[in-house]
């Protein structure tokens, strides 16, 4: 079996896997604080590191019908967020390839 | 909540600052007298206070700091319930100070901040809780836990701990079980829970226990059979992701809980047709069923359901492969089911509906969510059969034509109407139903270039009770459309205007001046400019524009709720 690679990120405000701990993404990623997902506030991210996807959804979300992927933390695989890989309203097409981390699953180190 | 200086206790007042809200204390301007709050408490004592801000990097001037919390609990004295959402600006000051200052506080409610375990025993000492609820919190581990129960066990009603690490664990079950014999309501989702013991203690010490609900937790048969023998209470059990939990478990709840009142299972690859039968035939009071994603759970289960559950109310059934014939005969037995909620299952068709409907002539509710199958000869025999429905939800019925839709003006009594990306119905779709249905109060309609202002003029007119109007991407609804509801519609209490790419910001504003009763008008961000805002403000002292983004899966639960109460 393998090492598993961990990514490491530079610099203050990295906001991590709150089961293990591990890196996910920075605050200089987040394009917008002002989501809501299905466990309360959610922020979208340019880059994340450290995750693995799941398979590609068909989701009706609010905003309108997208396909996600769930993505998992690579090391513990807590669900953490999903990533967009398609929207099919034009005004949403701006997410594409994005990923949302829920609040509630993160911790942030200061 | 603005600084004070310390001589004046907190003035109520209701505050929004971008995505932060502090609610605030009884009498407070605009609270709707339809609010059941308002009436019931005096301005020194607030039962209950509901804070909610961000944890952005900066430090905002309005967020919540330990004074304020403090300046807070020096004026309530008789706080009896208190809920803090991501209070990470609140040290273990302000948190003690509420160990110190509030005895009388019976429920704490405490999701995403810093709770050291010296803290919550603190809390346990100096409050004399009832019930709590943690999530998301940091640093607090299962020893601070452990020593909560000790403290509290003897009072404690209600507990539940979601998504806090190192928190639920076996030895805190343990604990739990041991020192908490009033719990009546326990719910836990953890991944730290690996062994049977913790639950099995807790069956043995919590034998009142009415509600148990656990999420992801490693335990096995062995554990739950423990529930099945103690806990004869039970009315209530929520078992989701307990992958190492079989058929065994639930024959052991059929035979021990002979008061179960509620079922709720999901996501689960090894709960099979057998134990739906033998809870179907042993708990006779059985009155809500809900199965979600359960690959074994198929047709014969709903045979049995059908068969035995003679008190049943509500049936919720998701991601099953159960076929039409399922539901051949089915209300015959059942025929006090009041709901019914199906989404995606996708083998069953029109004839499953029609059964549906013609066995069950009391349904009050009925949703049908991404069923593709389903079309025009469903509806119509919902129509013809269900004479009583108040709610109808119909999401991705892309069969659905307005010769469908039609035949539900004849359940006149209608109060809740939703038709959620039903591509082909047009302007004429509700046209018998606005004229037939007049006690319709819900409406929502979405994804739509067919239903447009001809649509609103005919609710306008023909719907003057309306108070919940939702409107996803219908793009062919323009100002025009928002100003017949303006006119027409002086009931509306909530307007949803989401991505309606005709719609401008005087259209809104229309909207705005239109209902005197209006509260909640929700928009995409970006859509109505701040002077706007301004203006829709001074115009009804009440009127709130909300501008977050909701991703939530709109066939969710509570999706509705959560648009209506944002």
């Amino acid at each position: 079996m393998g090492l598993l690679f961990v990514q490491r990120l530079e610099g203050d405000g990295v906001f991590k896997c709150r089961r293990c701990r591990v890196d996910a993404a920075s605050k200089d990623a987040i394009i917008s604080r002002d989501f809501y997902g299905r466990s309360g506030r959610a922020y979208l991210f340019d880059h994340v590191v450290n995750i693995s996807l799941g398979p590609n959804e068909d989701r009706y979300l609010i905003t309108g019908l997208h396909t996600v992927n769930d993505i998992y933390c690579s090391c513990c695989q807590q669900i953490l967020g999903w990533r967009y890989e398609k929207a099919y309203d034009a005004s949403q097409k701006y997410k594409e390839g994005k990923f949302i981390l829920e609040r509630a699953r993160m911790w942030k180190d200061s | 909540m603005a600084s004070t200086s310390p001589q004046t206790p907190p003035r109520p007042r209701r505050t929004e600052v971008g995505h932060w809200e502090i609610t605030s204390l009884p009498e407070a301007e605009g609270w709707d007298s339809e609010n059941p709050r308002s009436d019931e408490h005096n301005q020194c004592s607030a039962p209950s206070v509901d804070m909610q801000e961000d944890d952005s990097d900066d430090f905002h001037p309005t967020s919540l700091t330990d004074a304020g919390l403090i300046h807070l609990i020096e004026g309530c004295k008789r706080l009896e319930k208190l809920t803090l959402n991501w209070f990470s600006h609140i040290s273990e000051r302000g948190l003690l100070g509420i160990a110190n200052g509030c005895w009388n506080l019976q429920s704490l409610a405490l999701t995403g901040g810093y709770v050291p375990n010296h803290v919550l025993i603190a809390l346990a000492e100096g409050c004399n809780l009832k019930e709590l609820k943690l999530c998301a919190v940091e640093e607090l581990t299962d020893e601070g836990l452990v020593e909560f129960v000790k403290i509290r066990g003897k009072s404690l009603v209600s507990l539940d701990i979601s998504i806090c690490n190192d928190c639920v664990t076996d030895r805190s079950l343990d604990a739990i079980g041991t020192y908490c014999h009033k719990l009546e309501v326990l719910s836990v989702e953890s991944k730290d829970v690996k062994e049977n013991k913790g639950l099995m203690s807790v069956a043995k010490g919590c034998q009142s226990l009415k509600s148990l609900k656990m999420l992801g937790l490693g335990v096995g048969d062995a554990a739950l059979e423990a529930i099945g023998s103690f806990c004869s209470a039970l009315e209530t059990l929520f078992l989701d992701r307990l992958d190492k939990c079989s058929d065994r478990s639930l024959f052991s709840i059929a035979n021990g809980c002979k008061q179960l009142k509620s079922l709720i299972i999901k996501s689960s690859d090894k709960f099979t047709d057998k134990s739906i039968e033998l809870v179907s035939r042993n708990c006779k009071l059985l009155q809500h069923m809900e199965i979600n994603g359960c690959h074994k759970v198929q047709t014969a289960a709903l045979e049995h359901i059908g068969q035995l559950c003679t008190n049943l109310l509500g049936l919720t059934l998701s991601r099953l492969l159960i076929e039409s014939n399922a539901f051949l005969g089915f209300g015959q037995r059942c025929f006090l089911l009041k709901s019914i909620y199906l989404d995606m299952c996708y083998e069953i068709s029109d004839e499953a509906i029609c059964h549906i409907a013609q066995g069950c002539k009391n349904l009050r509710e009925l949703s049908i969510i991404r069923c593709y199958e389903i079309g025009d000869q469903a509806i119509i025999s919902v129509g013809e059969n269900c004479k009583e429905l108040r709610e109808l939800a119909l999401h991705c019925l892309v069969r659905l034509t307005d010769a469908g839709l039609a035949a539900v003006s004849q359940c006149s009594f209608l109060q809740k109407l939703v038709i959620f990306a039903c591509e082909q119905i047009t302007d004429d779709g509700l046209t018998s139903i606005i004229r037939e249905c007049h006690d319709l109060v819900h409406l929502g309609i979405s994804d739509t270039k067919k239903m447009g202002d001809t649509t609103l003029a005919k609710v306008g007119e023909g719907f003057p009770k309306l108070k919940h109007l939702v409107m996803l991407r219908c793009h062919a609804i323009s100002d025009i459309g928002l100003a017949h509801i303006a006119r027409g519609c002086l009931q509306l209490k909530v307007c949803v205007v989401f991505q309606c790419s005709q719609v401008t910001p005087a259209g809104l504003a229309t909207l705005a001046e239109g209902s005197s009763r209006l509260q909640r008008l929700v928009v995409e961000k970006g859509k109505v400019p701040e002077e706007a805002i301004e203006k829709c403000r001074m115009i009804n002292g009440r009127l709130v524009i909300l501008n977050g983004r909701y991703e939530i899966d709109v066939f969710g639960e509570h999706c509705e709720e959560n648009l209506l109460l944002v």
